[in-house]
């Protein structure tokens, strides 16, 4: 999709109203808080993701939504109406599950006309809406196998196919990805994606690779301690997040350690073992940390900035297009760079110890309230 | 798996015990049996090997056919209510929560430290005419009585209460016999269960089957090879039930391994009993090679 497309989608997105909402619902197992008064809207035709290291609630959340557990607290709507105590079966969502559940004793057609069957549709369009489901997720010619013959990517295709022919408000999708080897797992990224797109149907994704999650949602809500943390864009979360969990998570961040903080009103002077007091004029309250992304971090005699170092090079990593090095600063304290291209050559002929120049832009460094 | 090839020594050290304790116990006790079932008394006390087939013969004369007709359909009956009565049992153990399933486990396998032999009598003080089972029959006839009486309907239920009969009946057999092979239907039938991801049934209900549809059209058919292993094991012993036809059937619903023990003791006819004991164990050959087949095919059509 192009930069326009993105921006109306987004856009639209934004009216849209709402076809979940989660009001402060709360979830115990005995006195653990798995789900800590969670409030979320969630559009219609929205690629929402939910983020977080394991064990966050994830899981427990969307299961919440699908009906499967009831919430301790809180209410649950869908398209309007209040389904908090409204059992799986009767609720207008159907899930993907992470080990896919394609039923093993029935062929791949009989799995996805399953939930039509159980609700006594027409044998005549049962048949044709089977037909467009398998044709979707591109299964058709395997339509008669039983799903031990077939491959992961398949059978996770059968349960969308399953999921989708239901003609579902919201899809929810648990770890979908997480089953499939490197490789297949970009492919289907894009596939979903694609999927989504064609048909406008809501999907609530869960998972726990932050990569996954920047690939295909519209927006990302991410938990923490069965709580949220932030939810917005994956452009948002990357370059404005609210803490320094976030920005931990997200990506690959360097974080300096203030030595002093000299508040005035919003903003603050901040002084670090690197730096200088640097000026900002919106600093969070409590502790804070300033987060700075390793792709502003300049190396080589050509580095230009208004903070300026002499470092040793540490380790260097090639990653494809990117080399991640670690610098260490006079300071005692390792940051990682990512460089590209020349810089990249250059940085792999010297040897490690190496003094090298180091700036950065002081712009660049955001201060963060800490995790 | 190559390597015992090369350590034979080893090997034999380890597997000669255990041949030569199968060769002495097992085998060899059978080829008697297997011997003298061609056999014929010639004295009180003297089997004289004739190959004759006589013995076999007699095994389809219509007195012990009908009685090997007895044995199977209540080994089948009493199979088919252990299954009905443990599946649900094994499933709610199944879907117990994590600290109670030790505790069930161990309620449903209880008799298993207790002497068949004590079982049986027990289950005899509960059968009797005057037994615990006819004293709740007979609360539940005096409360039915009372209330029948209470609505003008004096001797509804008959005059007095009548004991039902258990001993001595094919019900009181088949009691017995679902009492003592109960809890080896209820394992496996939990271990299918308990193996079988639990996605599969929120699949069933997402897609917005109830909790019947569920079970019927999911849970039966995933725990299929768990009913099929039920069914064996709880067959198989039910045929050569000996103690139970014996105690609770009072000599009027022996079954064959009445017979049997009956060929070896009072009748002194051991080439005929041979042959019985054999008889049954091609039976249960012939059980268990459906029982392959049945999961061959199931493999082949998995394949196709
Ligand atoms: N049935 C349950 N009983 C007790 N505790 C539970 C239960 N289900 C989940 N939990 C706990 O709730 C917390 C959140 O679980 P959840 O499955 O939602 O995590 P998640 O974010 O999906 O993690 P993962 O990425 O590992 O799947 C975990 O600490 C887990 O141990
Ligand atoms: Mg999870």
């Amino acid at each position: 999709m192009s930069e326009p497309t993105l921006k109306k989608r987004a856009l639209r997105l934004r009216d849209a109203k709402p076809i979940v909402e989660i009001r402060n619902v709360t979830k115990r197992w005995g006195s653990f808080l798995a789900v800590d008064d969670i409030s979320l809207d969630i559009a219609e035709g929205e690629f929402f993701a939910m983020l977080g290291p394991s064990g966050c609630g994830k899981t427990t959340l969307l299961r919440m939504v699908s009906g499967f557990e009831t919430p301790s607290e809180g209410e649950v709507r869908i398209g309007g109406e209040d389904m908090t105590w409204v059992p799986p079966n009767k609720r207008p969502v159907n899930m993907v599950f992470q080990s896919y559940a394609v039923f093993p004793h029935m062929t791949v057609r009989k799995n996805v006309a399953y939930g039509l069957e159980v609700d006594r549709v027409p044998a005549a369009e049962i048949k044709t809406r089977v037909d467009e489901a398998l044709a979707l997720v591109q299964l058709s010619q395997f339509a008669d196998r039983k799903p031990d013959q077939l491959s992961g990517g398949q059978r996770q295709r059968v349960a969308l196919a399953r999921a989708l022919v239901k003609k579902p408000r919201v899809l929810l999708l648990d770890e979908p990805l997480s089953a499939l080897d490197a490789k297949l797992r970009d492919a289907m990224r894009l596939e979903l994606v694609k999927l989504q797109q064609q048909i406008g149907v809501t999907f609530i994704m869960v998972t726990h690779d932050q990569d996954e999650a920047m690939a295909v949602a519209d927006r990302i809500a991410v938990l923490h301690k069965g709580r949220i943390r932030q939810v917005a864009s994956p452009e948002t979360l990357y370059q404005r997040p609210a803490d320094a969990f976030v920005a931990d998570f997200i990506g690959r961040t360097n974080f300096f350690e203030p030595k002093s903080v000299r508040r005035a009103g919003a903003g603050a002077t901040v002084e670090t073992a690197e730096t200088a007091a640097l000026a900002f004029d919106r600093v969070p309250e409590g502790d804070i940390t300033l987060s700075l992304r390793p792709e502003k971090v300049r190396i080589g005699p050509e580095a230009k900035g208004d903070v300026t170092l002499q470092a040793r090079l540490g380790d260097v990593a090639f990653q494809g297009e990117n080399s991640v090095v670690e610098l260490h600063l006079p300071s005692g304290r390792a940051i990682l760079a990512f460089v590209a291209g020349d810089a990249a050559a250059t940085v792999g002929a010297m040897e490690e110890g190496s003094a090298i120049p180091v700036a950065w832009n002081a712009s660049d460094m955001l201060p963060l309230a800490r995790g | 798996m190559e390597s015992w090839r090369r350590a034979t020594a080893a090997f034999a050290a380890f597997a000669g015990p255990t041949t030569l304790w199968l060769m002495v116990f097992f085998l060899v006790p059978l080829g008697i049996i297997w011997v003298y079932s061609f056999g014929e008394n010639v004295s009180l006390t003297e089997i004289k090997t004739t190959w004759t087939w006589s013995n076999y013969a007699r095994i389809f004369e219509p007195e012990i056919a009908t009685l090997f007709w007895r044995t199977l359909w209540l080994s089948g009956i009493a199979t088919v209510v252990c299954l009905i009565v443990g599946y649900p049992v094994a499933l709610s153990i199944a879907t117990a929560e994590a600290k109670w399933k030790p505790w069930l486990l161990l309620v449903i396998m209880l008799p298993f430290w207790t002497n068949l032999l004590i079982r049986t009598y027990a289950m005899l003080n509960i059968l009797g005419a005057q037994g615990r089972l006819n004293d709740v029959i007979g609360w539940v006839w005096a409360a039915g009585d009372g209330l029948a009486s209470l609505v003008g309907l004096d001797g509804l239920f008959g005059e007095r209460f009548q004991p039902v009969t258990f001993l001595g009946t094919q019900l009181g057999v088949v009691i017995g016999l679902v009492y003592v092979q109960l809890p080896f239907a209820i394992l496996p039938l939990y271990s299918s269960m308990e193996r079988l991801d639990r996605s599969y049934l929120e699949a069933s209900m997402d897609l917005g089957a109830g909790q019947f549809r569920t079970f019927f059209l999911v849970l039966v058919p995933l725990t299929s090879a768990g009913l099929v292993t039920a069914a064996i094991i709880t067959f198989i012993p039910a045929l050569g039930s000996f103690l139970t036809p014996d105690l609770l059937g009072r000599g009027q619903v022996d079954m064959i391994a009445n017979v049997i023990e009956r060929q070896f003791k009072k009748a002194n006819d051991w080439p005929f009993g041979s042959a019985l004991s054999l008889f049954l164990l091609y039976v249960t050959f012939i059980v268990l090679a459906v029982k392959a087949i049945i999961d061959m095919q199931a493999a082949k059509r998995r394949r196709s």
